[in-house]
Protein backbone atom coordinates (compact mmCIF):
# COMPACT_ATOMS: atom_id res chain seq x y z
CA UNK A 1 0.00 0.00 0.00
CA UNK A 2 1.45 3.33 -1.04
CA UNK A 3 0.82 6.29 1.25
CA UNK A 4 -0.12 9.70 -0.12
CA UNK A 5 2.11 12.69 0.69
CA UNK A 6 -0.25 13.89 3.43
CA UNK A 7 -0.55 10.43 4.99
CA UNK A 8 3.22 10.10 4.91
CA UNK A 9 3.80 13.45 6.63
CA UNK A 10 1.05 12.69 9.17
CA UNK A 11 2.73 9.34 9.92
CA UNK A 12 6.04 11.12 10.47
CA UNK A 13 4.40 13.51 12.94
CA UNK A 14 2.81 10.59 14.83
CA UNK A 15 6.19 8.88 14.90
CA UNK A 16 7.76 12.09 16.20
CA UNK A 17 5.31 12.24 19.12
CA UNK A 18 5.79 8.55 19.95
CA UNK A 19 9.58 8.61 19.79
CA UNK A 20 9.80 11.81 21.81
CA UNK A 21 7.60 10.27 24.50
CA UNK A 22 9.88 7.21 24.52
CA UNK A 23 12.99 9.38 24.80
CA UNK A 24 11.44 11.28 27.73
CA UNK A 25 10.55 8.18 29.66
CA UNK A 26 13.44 5.85 28.94
CA UNK A 27 16.01 5.96 31.73
CA UNK A 28 17.60 3.77 34.37
CA UNK A 29 15.41 5.22 37.11
CA UNK A 30 11.69 5.04 36.36
CA UNK A 31 9.70 8.15 37.23
CA UNK A 32 6.12 8.64 38.24
CA UNK A 33 5.02 10.99 35.44
CA UNK A 34 1.41 11.41 36.62
CA UNK A 35 2.06 12.46 40.21
CA UNK A 36 5.77 13.17 40.61
CA UNK A 37 7.27 14.10 43.94
CA UNK A 38 9.52 17.17 44.32
CA UNK A 39 12.69 15.33 43.30
CA UNK A 40 11.01 13.72 40.33
CA UNK A 41 9.62 17.09 39.31
CA UNK A 42 13.15 18.48 39.31
CA UNK A 43 14.40 15.55 37.23
CA UNK A 44 11.56 15.95 34.76
CA UNK A 45 11.78 19.73 34.38
CA UNK A 46 15.53 20.23 34.71
CA UNK A 47 16.91 17.08 33.05
CA UNK A 48 14.45 15.06 30.99
CA UNK A 49 12.43 17.78 29.24
CA UNK A 50 15.45 20.02 28.48
CA UNK A 51 17.21 17.00 26.97
CA UNK A 52 14.29 16.22 24.69
CA UNK A 53 13.78 19.86 23.73
CA UNK A 54 17.51 20.21 23.08
CA UNK A 55 17.39 17.10 20.89
CA UNK A 56 14.63 18.73 18.83
CA UNK A 57 16.51 22.02 18.49
CA UNK A 58 19.83 20.34 17.59
CA UNK A 59 18.12 17.99 15.16
CA UNK A 60 16.25 20.83 13.47
CA UNK A 61 19.55 22.68 13.13
CA UNK A 62 21.34 19.63 11.70
CA UNK A 63 18.44 18.72 9.39
CA UNK A 64 18.20 22.21 7.94
CA UNK A 65 22.00 22.56 7.68
CA UNK A 66 22.32 19.23 5.82
CA UNK A 67 19.44 19.99 3.45
CA UNK A 68 20.65 23.54 2.71
CA UNK A 69 24.22 22.33 2.08
CA UNK A 70 23.06 19.56 -0.24
CA UNK A 71 20.77 21.84 -2.20
CA UNK A 72 23.25 24.71 -2.28
CA UNK A 73 26.24 22.64 -3.40
CA UNK A 74 24.03 20.43 -5.62
CA UNK A 75 25.73 17.61 -3.83
CA UNK A 76 23.97 14.70 -2.08
CA UNK A 77 27.06 14.07 0.07
CA UNK A 78 27.35 17.51 1.66
CA UNK A 79 26.83 17.78 5.41
CA UNK A 80 28.33 20.15 8.02
CA UNK A 81 30.01 17.31 9.97
CA UNK A 82 31.68 15.62 7.02
CA UNK A 83 32.69 18.90 5.43
CA UNK A 84 34.44 20.12 8.57
CA UNK A 85 32.16 23.11 9.22
CA UNK A 86 31.10 21.67 12.60
CA UNK A 87 34.74 20.93 13.44
CA UNK A 88 35.77 24.55 12.82
CA UNK A 89 32.91 25.82 15.01
CA UNK A 90 33.88 23.33 17.72
CA UNK A 91 37.52 24.40 17.52
CA UNK A 92 36.64 28.01 18.35
CA UNK A 93 34.20 26.90 21.09
CA UNK A 94 36.88 24.75 22.72
CA UNK A 95 39.43 27.56 22.54
CA UNK A 96 36.94 29.95 24.21
CA UNK A 97 35.94 27.50 26.95
CA UNK A 98 39.18 25.87 27.92
CA UNK A 99 41.41 28.90 27.71
CA UNK A 100 38.95 30.87 29.79
CA UNK A 101 38.12 33.49 27.17
CA UNK A 102 34.40 33.09 27.81
CA UNK A 103 32.32 31.25 30.42
CA UNK A 104 30.17 28.31 29.29
CA UNK A 105 26.94 30.25 29.92
CA UNK A 106 27.97 33.27 27.85
CA UNK A 107 25.92 34.10 24.79
CA UNK A 108 29.14 35.42 23.27
CA UNK A 109 30.10 31.76 22.84
CA UNK A 110 27.79 31.04 19.88
CA UNK A 111 28.75 34.40 18.38
CA UNK A 112 32.45 33.52 18.48
CA UNK A 113 31.80 29.94 17.37
CA UNK A 114 29.98 31.43 14.38
CA UNK A 115 33.33 32.85 13.26
CA UNK A 116 34.64 29.26 13.28
CA UNK A 117 31.61 28.01 11.35
CA UNK A 118 31.92 30.75 8.75
CA UNK A 119 35.64 30.03 8.43
CA UNK A 120 34.82 26.36 7.84
CA UNK A 121 32.24 27.22 5.16
CA UNK A 122 34.64 29.72 3.55
CA UNK A 123 37.49 27.20 3.54
CA UNK A 124 35.23 24.59 1.97
CA UNK A 125 34.20 26.92 -0.84
CA UNK A 126 37.81 28.01 -1.33
CA UNK A 127 39.30 24.52 -1.40
CA UNK A 128 36.54 22.88 -3.42
CA UNK A 129 36.13 25.81 -5.82
CA UNK A 130 33.01 26.82 -7.69
CA UNK A 131 30.99 24.10 -9.44
CA UNK A 132 32.98 21.47 -7.59
CA UNK A 133 32.17 17.81 -8.10
CA UNK A 134 30.72 15.93 -5.11
CA UNK A 135 33.98 14.07 -4.62
CA UNK A 136 35.97 17.30 -4.58
CA UNK A 137 33.68 18.77 -1.92
CA UNK A 138 34.12 15.66 0.20
CA UNK A 139 37.90 15.69 -0.23
CA UNK A 140 38.06 19.36 0.74
CA UNK A 141 35.75 18.59 3.67
CA UNK A 142 37.88 15.69 4.85
CA UNK A 143 40.94 17.97 4.83
CA UNK A 144 39.14 20.64 6.86
CA UNK A 145 37.59 18.11 9.25
CA UNK A 146 40.97 16.46 9.84
CA UNK A 147 42.66 19.79 10.49
CA UNK A 148 39.93 20.96 12.85
CA UNK A 149 39.94 17.60 14.64
CA UNK A 150 43.71 17.80 15.13
CA UNK A 151 43.32 21.40 16.30
CA UNK A 152 40.65 20.34 18.82
CA UNK A 153 42.90 17.59 20.17
CA UNK A 154 45.84 19.94 20.49
CA UNK A 155 43.83 22.66 22.21
CA UNK A 156 42.27 20.22 24.68
CA UNK A 157 45.68 18.70 25.38
CA UNK A 158 47.32 22.08 25.95
CA UNK A 159 44.40 23.62 27.83
CA UNK A 160 45.20 24.76 31.39
CA UNK A 161 42.09 22.93 32.64
CA UNK A 162 43.38 19.46 33.73
CA UNK A 163 40.10 17.72 32.81
CA UNK A 164 39.79 19.31 29.41
CA UNK A 165 41.24 16.40 27.45
CA UNK A 166 38.78 13.98 29.06
CA UNK A 167 36.02 15.84 27.25
CA UNK A 168 37.49 14.94 23.89
CA UNK A 169 34.72 12.41 23.23
CA UNK A 170 32.01 14.98 23.95
CA UNK A 171 33.36 17.51 21.47
CA UNK A 172 34.39 14.96 18.88
CA UNK A 173 31.34 12.69 18.91
CA UNK A 174 28.72 14.97 20.41
CA UNK A 175 26.47 14.20 23.34
CA UNK A 176 23.06 15.17 24.67
CA UNK A 177 23.73 13.90 28.18
CA UNK A 178 23.59 16.17 31.25
CA UNK A 179 22.06 19.12 29.41
CA UNK A 180 19.93 21.86 30.90
CA UNK A 181 17.70 24.64 29.66
CA UNK A 182 20.86 26.72 29.36
CA UNK A 183 22.04 24.53 26.46
CA UNK A 184 18.68 25.00 24.79
CA UNK A 185 19.03 28.77 25.15
CA UNK A 186 22.54 28.64 23.68
CA UNK A 187 21.33 26.77 20.60
CA UNK A 188 18.02 28.54 19.99
CA UNK A 189 19.20 31.96 18.73
CA UNK A 190 21.23 30.46 15.86
CA UNK A 191 18.27 28.37 14.69
CA UNK A 192 15.86 31.29 15.15
CA UNK A 193 18.09 33.52 13.00
CA UNK A 194 18.80 30.88 10.33
CA UNK A 195 15.23 29.74 9.61
CA UNK A 196 14.03 33.16 8.27
CA UNK A 197 17.17 33.29 6.10
CA UNK A 198 16.34 29.86 4.67
CA UNK A 199 12.72 30.92 4.09
CA UNK A 200 13.99 33.98 2.22
CA UNK A 201 16.30 31.85 0.04
CA UNK A 202 13.99 28.88 -0.41
CA UNK A 203 13.16 29.53 -4.08
CA UNK A 204 16.85 29.98 -4.82
CA UNK A 205 17.52 26.57 -3.29
CA UNK A 206 14.69 25.00 -5.32
CA UNK A 207 16.07 26.64 -8.49
CA UNK A 208 19.48 25.11 -7.82
CA UNK A 209 18.07 21.87 -9.21
CA UNK A 210 19.52 23.46 -12.36
CA UNK A 211 23.00 24.87 -12.92
CA UNK A 212 24.11 28.13 -11.27
CA UNK A 213 24.30 29.68 -14.74
CA UNK A 214 20.62 29.01 -15.34
CA UNK A 215 19.68 30.08 -11.82
CA UNK A 216 21.40 33.42 -12.49
CA UNK A 217 18.92 33.99 -15.34
CA UNK A 218 15.96 33.01 -13.16
CA UNK A 219 16.05 36.23 -11.16
CA UNK A 220 18.56 35.32 -8.47
CA UNK A 221 21.83 37.08 -7.69
CA UNK A 222 23.64 33.78 -7.13
CA UNK A 223 26.61 35.20 -5.20
CA UNK A 224 24.39 37.12 -2.76
CA UNK A 225 21.96 34.25 -2.16
CA UNK A 226 24.80 31.76 -1.80
CA UNK A 227 26.45 33.88 0.88
CA UNK A 228 23.15 34.18 2.74
CA UNK A 229 22.64 30.44 2.66
CA UNK A 230 26.20 29.80 3.81
CA UNK A 231 25.57 32.18 6.72
CA UNK A 232 22.45 30.16 7.56
CA UNK A 233 24.46 26.91 7.50
CA UNK A 234 27.13 28.44 9.74
CA UNK A 235 24.46 29.70 12.20
CA UNK A 236 22.78 26.29 12.36
CA UNK A 237 26.02 24.37 12.70
CA UNK A 238 27.29 26.70 15.40
CA UNK A 239 24.01 26.40 17.29
CA UNK A 240 24.29 22.63 17.41
CA UNK A 241 28.01 22.55 18.18
CA UNK A 242 28.02 24.96 21.14
CA UNK A 243 25.23 23.00 22.79
CA UNK A 244 26.06 19.38 21.95
CA UNK A 245 29.44 19.11 20.24
CA UNK A 246 30.00 17.71 16.77
CA UNK A 247 27.22 15.29 15.85
CA UNK A 248 28.06 14.09 12.38
CA UNK A 249 26.02 12.28 9.71
CA UNK A 250 22.55 13.34 10.96
CA UNK A 251 22.64 16.21 8.45
CA UNK A 252 23.52 13.70 5.74
CA UNK A 253 20.97 11.08 6.74
CA UNK A 254 17.95 13.38 7.18
CA UNK A 255 17.63 14.66 3.57
CA UNK A 256 18.21 11.15 2.24
CA UNK A 257 15.49 9.82 4.50
CA UNK A 258 13.13 12.37 2.91
CA UNK A 259 14.19 11.25 -0.58
CA UNK A 260 13.78 7.58 0.41
CA UNK A 261 10.17 8.38 1.30
CA UNK A 262 9.69 9.51 -2.31
CA UNK A 263 9.95 13.27 -1.80
CA UNK A 264 12.59 14.31 -4.32
CA UNK A 265 11.57 17.92 -4.89
CA UNK A 266 13.92 20.32 -3.08
CA UNK A 267 10.86 21.89 -1.42
CA UNK A 268 10.13 18.68 0.48
CA UNK A 269 13.80 17.93 1.11
CA UNK A 270 14.26 21.37 2.65
CA UNK A 271 11.18 21.46 4.87
CA UNK A 272 10.91 17.77 5.82
CA UNK A 273 14.59 17.21 6.62
CA UNK A 274 14.28 18.86 10.06
CA UNK A 275 11.43 16.45 10.87
CA UNK A 276 13.31 13.33 9.73
CA UNK A 277 16.38 14.68 11.52
CA UNK A 278 14.40 14.95 14.78
CA UNK A 279 13.17 11.38 14.33
CA UNK A 280 16.70 10.13 13.74
CA UNK A 281 18.36 12.03 16.58
CA UNK A 282 15.60 11.18 19.08
CA UNK A 283 15.97 7.51 18.07
CA UNK A 284 19.76 7.61 18.35
CA UNK A 285 19.60 9.31 21.75
CA UNK A 286 17.01 6.87 23.05
CA UNK A 287 19.15 4.00 21.84
CA UNK A 288 22.27 5.58 23.39
CA UNK A 289 20.49 5.68 26.76
CA UNK A 290 19.22 2.14 26.41
CA UNK A 291 22.48 0.45 25.45
CA UNK A 292 24.67 2.38 27.89
CA UNK A 293 25.85 0.79 31.05
CA UNK A 294 28.47 2.55 33.18
CA UNK A 295 28.91 5.56 30.92
CA UNK A 296 26.46 6.88 28.39
CA UNK A 297 27.40 6.32 24.76
CA UNK A 298 27.88 9.60 22.85
CA UNK A 299 24.96 9.98 20.47
CA UNK A 300 27.38 10.82 17.64
CA UNK A 301 28.76 7.27 17.80
CA UNK A 302 25.39 5.81 16.86
CA UNK A 303 24.86 8.48 14.19
CA UNK A 304 28.25 7.60 12.69
CA UNK A 305 27.50 3.85 12.84
CA UNK A 306 24.42 4.38 10.68
CA UNK A 307 25.69 7.35 8.66
CA UNK A 308 29.11 6.11 7.58
CA UNK A 309 27.79 3.08 5.63
CA UNK A 310 25.27 5.35 3.93
CA UNK A 311 28.08 7.70 2.92
CA UNK A 312 29.94 4.75 1.37
CA UNK A 313 26.82 3.70 -0.55
CA UNK A 314 26.30 7.26 -1.80
CA UNK A 315 29.94 7.59 -2.83
CA UNK A 316 29.68 4.35 -4.82
CA UNK A 317 26.50 5.61 -6.47
CA UNK A 318 28.21 8.93 -7.35
CA UNK A 319 31.14 7.00 -8.81
CA UNK A 320 28.67 5.10 -10.98
CA UNK A 321 27.04 8.35 -12.12
CA UNK A 322 30.33 9.98 -13.07
CA UNK A 323 31.92 6.89 -14.62
CA UNK B 1 14.80 45.11 -30.11
CA UNK B 2 18.23 43.89 -29.05
CA UNK B 3 21.13 46.29 -29.60
CA UNK B 4 24.73 45.38 -28.86
CA UNK B 5 27.51 47.94 -29.03
CA UNK B 6 31.22 47.22 -28.91
CA UNK B 7 30.84 44.01 -26.91
CA UNK B 8 34.12 42.38 -25.90
CA UNK B 9 34.99 39.53 -23.61
CA UNK B 10 38.49 38.79 -22.37
CA UNK B 11 39.64 35.16 -22.33
CA UNK B 12 42.66 33.52 -20.68
CA UNK B 13 44.88 33.36 -23.78
CA UNK B 14 42.95 35.42 -26.35
CA UNK B 15 39.82 37.58 -26.53
CA UNK B 16 36.69 35.44 -26.63
CA UNK B 17 34.65 38.25 -28.18
CA UNK B 18 35.86 41.39 -29.93
CA UNK B 19 33.90 44.53 -30.79
CA UNK B 20 30.54 42.91 -31.53
CA UNK B 21 28.04 45.36 -33.02
CA UNK B 22 24.56 44.19 -33.94
CA UNK B 23 20.88 45.05 -33.86
CA UNK B 24 18.12 42.46 -33.94
CA UNK B 25 14.41 43.17 -34.07
CA UNK B 26 11.65 41.25 -32.28
CA UNK B 27 9.70 38.20 -33.52
CA UNK B 28 12.65 36.55 -35.18
CA UNK B 29 14.41 33.24 -34.76
CA UNK B 30 18.09 34.07 -35.06
CA UNK B 31 20.62 31.26 -35.47
CA UNK B 32 24.12 31.80 -34.12
CA UNK B 33 26.51 29.71 -36.19
CA UNK B 34 30.26 29.22 -36.34
CA UNK B 35 32.95 26.62 -35.84
CA UNK B 36 33.83 25.27 -32.39
CA UNK B 37 35.45 28.02 -30.32
CA UNK B 38 34.14 30.79 -32.59
CA UNK B 39 32.45 32.54 -29.67
CA UNK B 40 28.81 31.43 -30.08
CA UNK B 41 28.31 30.37 -26.47
CA UNK B 42 30.27 33.36 -25.17
CA UNK B 43 28.01 35.72 -27.09
CA UNK B 44 24.87 34.03 -25.82
CA UNK B 45 26.19 34.01 -22.24
CA UNK B 46 26.94 37.72 -22.50
CA UNK B 47 23.43 38.46 -23.74
CA UNK B 48 22.02 36.29 -20.94
CA UNK B 49 24.12 38.43 -18.54
CA UNK B 50 25.79 35.44 -16.92
CA UNK B 51 29.27 36.44 -18.08
CA UNK B 52 30.79 38.75 -15.47
CA UNK B 53 33.83 40.06 -17.34
CA UNK B 54 32.22 41.51 -20.43
CA UNK B 55 32.74 45.04 -21.74
CA UNK B 56 30.38 47.03 -23.94
CA UNK B 57 26.73 47.87 -23.99
CA UNK B 58 23.64 45.69 -24.42
CA UNK B 59 20.20 47.26 -24.72
CA UNK B 60 16.97 45.31 -24.93
CA UNK B 61 13.74 47.12 -25.75
CA UNK B 62 15.55 50.42 -25.07
CA UNK B 63 16.58 49.37 -21.55
CA UNK B 64 20.16 49.07 -20.36
CA UNK B 65 20.04 45.27 -20.12
CA UNK B 66 23.13 44.73 -17.95
CA UNK B 67 22.22 47.27 -15.28
CA UNK B 68 18.75 45.80 -14.72
CA UNK B 69 18.27 43.88 -11.48
CA UNK B 70 18.24 40.08 -11.73
CA UNK B 71 14.52 40.10 -10.95
CA UNK B 72 13.66 42.67 -13.65
CA UNK B 73 15.82 40.92 -16.24
CA UNK B 74 14.25 37.53 -15.43
CA UNK B 75 10.82 38.92 -16.38
CA UNK B 76 11.97 39.18 -20.01
CA UNK B 77 14.56 36.40 -20.26
CA UNK B 78 14.49 32.66 -20.82
CA UNK B 79 17.77 30.75 -20.98
CA UNK B 80 18.69 27.20 -21.88
CA UNK B 81 22.45 26.57 -21.53
CA UNK B 82 24.52 24.14 -23.59
CA UNK B 83 24.55 21.40 -20.98
CA UNK B 84 21.92 21.19 -18.29
CA UNK B 85 21.31 18.20 -16.07
CA UNK B 86 18.78 18.54 -13.27
CA UNK B 87 20.55 17.48 -10.10
CA UNK B 88 17.50 16.10 -8.32
CA UNK B 89 15.21 13.43 -9.73
CA UNK B 90 12.01 15.48 -9.71
CA UNK B 91 8.85 15.09 -11.80
CA UNK B 92 8.60 16.73 -15.24
CA UNK B 93 5.78 19.06 -14.12
CA UNK B 94 7.85 20.07 -11.06
CA UNK B 95 10.82 20.79 -13.33
CA UNK B 96 8.81 22.93 -15.72
CA UNK B 97 7.18 24.85 -12.85
CA UNK B 98 10.37 24.91 -10.74
CA UNK B 99 10.21 28.42 -9.32
CA UNK B 100 7.20 29.77 -11.19
CA UNK B 101 3.88 29.54 -9.41
CA UNK B 102 1.47 28.79 -12.21
CA UNK B 103 -1.93 27.26 -11.62
CA UNK B 104 -2.50 23.68 -12.65
CA UNK B 105 -4.54 24.83 -15.67
CA UNK B 106 -1.79 27.19 -16.86
CA UNK B 107 0.85 24.54 -16.32
CA UNK B 108 -1.18 21.90 -18.16
CA UNK B 109 -1.68 24.24 -21.12
CA UNK B 110 2.05 24.91 -21.26
CA UNK B 111 2.89 21.21 -20.95
CA UNK B 112 0.41 20.47 -23.75
CA UNK B 113 2.16 23.01 -26.02
CA UNK B 114 5.40 21.11 -25.55
CA UNK B 115 3.80 17.65 -25.78
CA UNK B 116 4.73 16.92 -22.19
CA UNK B 117 1.30 16.43 -20.66
CA UNK B 118 1.53 12.64 -20.82
CA UNK B 119 4.92 12.79 -19.13
CA UNK B 120 3.98 15.16 -16.32
CA UNK B 121 4.22 12.55 -13.54
CA UNK B 122 7.40 10.90 -14.83
CA UNK B 123 10.67 11.64 -13.12
CA UNK B 124 13.61 13.23 -14.95
CA UNK B 125 15.44 9.88 -14.85
CA UNK B 126 12.47 8.15 -16.48
CA UNK B 127 12.35 10.17 -19.72
CA UNK B 128 14.59 10.18 -22.80
CA UNK B 129 17.22 12.83 -23.51
CA UNK B 130 14.95 14.47 -26.09
CA UNK B 131 12.01 14.58 -23.70
CA UNK B 132 14.20 16.04 -20.97
CA UNK B 133 15.51 18.70 -23.36
CA UNK B 134 11.91 19.55 -24.28
CA UNK B 135 11.04 19.83 -20.61
CA UNK B 136 14.01 22.15 -20.03
CA UNK B 137 12.87 24.32 -22.94
CA UNK B 138 9.35 24.34 -21.53
CA UNK B 139 10.86 25.48 -18.20
CA UNK B 140 12.75 28.28 -19.92
CA UNK B 141 9.62 29.50 -21.72
CA UNK B 142 7.00 29.14 -18.99
CA UNK B 143 7.25 32.86 -18.20
CA UNK B 144 6.70 33.63 -21.91
CA UNK B 145 9.98 35.57 -22.16
CA UNK B 146 10.45 38.27 -24.78
CA UNK B 147 14.07 37.19 -25.18
CA UNK B 148 14.81 33.47 -25.34
CA UNK B 149 18.41 32.26 -25.54
CA UNK B 150 19.18 28.60 -26.29
CA UNK B 151 22.70 27.25 -26.60
CA UNK B 152 22.72 24.23 -28.90
CA UNK B 153 19.29 22.96 -27.88
CA UNK B 154 19.15 20.31 -30.62
CA UNK B 155 22.55 18.72 -30.07
CA UNK B 156 22.13 15.08 -29.19
CA UNK B 157 18.55 14.91 -30.43
CA UNK B 158 17.33 12.68 -33.26
CA UNK B 159 16.01 14.23 -36.49
CA UNK B 160 12.35 14.18 -35.46
CA UNK B 161 13.07 15.82 -32.10
CA UNK B 162 15.36 18.37 -33.78
CA UNK B 163 12.55 19.42 -36.11
CA UNK B 164 10.03 19.58 -33.25
CA UNK B 165 12.39 21.63 -31.10
CA UNK B 166 13.17 24.10 -33.91
CA UNK B 167 9.47 24.47 -34.71
CA UNK B 168 8.75 25.20 -31.06
CA UNK B 169 11.46 27.87 -31.03
CA UNK B 170 10.05 29.36 -34.24
CA UNK B 171 6.55 29.41 -32.77
CA UNK B 172 7.84 31.13 -29.63
CA UNK B 173 9.65 33.75 -31.74
CA UNK B 174 6.54 34.49 -33.77
CA UNK B 175 4.31 34.70 -30.73
CA UNK B 176 6.47 36.25 -28.04
CA UNK B 177 9.69 37.85 -29.21
CA UNK B 178 13.29 37.35 -30.11
CA UNK B 179 14.84 33.86 -29.98
CA UNK B 180 18.60 33.39 -30.25
CA UNK B 181 19.79 29.85 -30.81
CA UNK B 182 23.32 28.52 -31.23
CA UNK B 183 23.27 25.71 -33.74
CA UNK B 184 25.77 23.53 -35.59
CA UNK B 185 23.40 22.03 -38.14
CA UNK B 186 23.52 24.59 -40.96
CA UNK B 187 20.73 22.93 -42.92
CA UNK B 188 18.44 23.12 -39.92
CA UNK B 189 19.51 26.70 -39.29
CA UNK B 190 18.86 27.66 -42.89
CA UNK B 191 15.47 26.04 -42.84
CA UNK B 192 14.08 27.53 -39.64
CA UNK B 193 15.99 30.74 -38.84
CA UNK B 194 14.89 34.15 -40.04
CA UNK B 195 18.42 35.46 -39.69
CA UNK B 196 21.83 33.92 -39.15
CA UNK B 197 24.68 35.40 -37.20
CA UNK B 198 28.06 33.97 -38.25
CA UNK B 199 30.88 34.07 -35.71
CA UNK B 200 34.58 33.46 -36.28
CA UNK B 201 37.44 33.94 -33.78
CA UNK B 202 35.24 35.96 -31.44
CA UNK B 203 34.13 38.34 -34.16
CA UNK B 204 30.87 38.80 -35.98
CA UNK B 205 31.56 37.94 -39.61
CA UNK B 206 28.10 38.14 -41.13
CA UNK B 207 24.51 38.84 -40.14
CA UNK B 208 21.57 38.45 -42.46
CA UNK B 209 19.15 36.03 -44.01
CA UNK B 210 20.45 32.48 -44.44
CA UNK B 211 21.14 32.81 -48.16
CA UNK B 212 23.15 35.99 -47.49
CA UNK B 213 25.26 34.44 -44.75
CA UNK B 214 25.81 30.90 -45.99
CA UNK B 215 27.93 31.89 -48.93
CA UNK B 216 30.75 29.80 -50.28
CA UNK B 217 33.29 32.41 -49.19
CA UNK B 218 31.93 32.64 -45.62
CA UNK B 219 31.84 28.87 -45.21
CA UNK B 220 35.38 28.51 -46.50
CA UNK B 221 36.60 31.32 -44.22
CA UNK B 222 34.79 30.29 -41.02
CA UNK B 223 34.54 26.51 -41.27
CA UNK B 224 37.51 25.71 -43.50
CA UNK B 225 35.36 23.83 -45.98
CA UNK B 226 34.07 24.48 -49.46
CA UNK B 227 30.36 23.82 -49.71
CA UNK B 228 27.83 23.95 -52.46
CA UNK B 229 24.33 24.93 -51.49
CA UNK B 230 21.53 23.26 -53.34
CA UNK B 231 18.18 24.96 -53.19
CA UNK B 232 15.37 22.47 -53.20
CA UNK B 233 11.92 23.23 -54.56
CA UNK B 234 9.84 26.07 -53.07
CA UNK B 235 12.80 27.27 -51.03
CA UNK B 236 12.09 24.97 -48.11
CA UNK B 237 15.65 23.96 -47.41
CA UNK B 238 19.25 24.43 -48.32
CA UNK B 239 21.44 21.37 -48.21
CA UNK B 240 25.18 21.73 -47.79
CA UNK B 241 27.34 19.45 -49.83
CA UNK B 242 30.96 19.39 -48.76
CA UNK B 243 33.24 19.19 -51.76
CA UNK B 244 36.80 19.64 -50.60
CA UNK B 245 37.99 19.90 -47.04
CA UNK B 246 40.77 22.45 -46.77
CA UNK B 247 43.42 20.76 -44.72
CA UNK B 248 47.06 21.72 -44.32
Amino acid sequence: MKLSSRQCIFSLVILFVGLSALQLTVAETPLNWWSPNALEQNIIWDIRIPRTVLTWVIAIALGFAGAVMQLLLRNPLAEPGITGVSGCAALVTIACLYFGWLPAYSFGLPALALVGGLTGVGLLMLLAGERASPTRVILAGVAIATMSSAGMGLLLYLAPNPFAFQEWAFWHMGSLANKSWHSVLLALPGVALAVPLIWFGRRFLYALTLSEETVETMGFNVARYRNLMLLAVALLTTASVVAAGVIGFVGLLAPHAVRLLGFNHPKYVLWLSPLTSVLLLVSFDTLAQLVSTARELPVGVLAALVGAPLLIVLLMRERGRHA
Amino acid sequence: MLEIHNLSLVGITRPRLQGIELTLSQHQLVGVIGANGAGKSSLLRCIAAVEPRLEGEIRFNSRDWLSLSHRRRQQSLGYLPQTETPEWDIRIDELVNLTAQHSREQLDAHLRNYELLALRDRRVSQVSGGERQRALLARATITQPELLICDEPVSGLDVAHQLTMMQQLKTHAQGRGLVLVAIHDLALAARFCDQLLLMHDGQLVALGEPFEVLTEANLAHCFGVRAEWVCKTNGVGWIPTPLVTETD
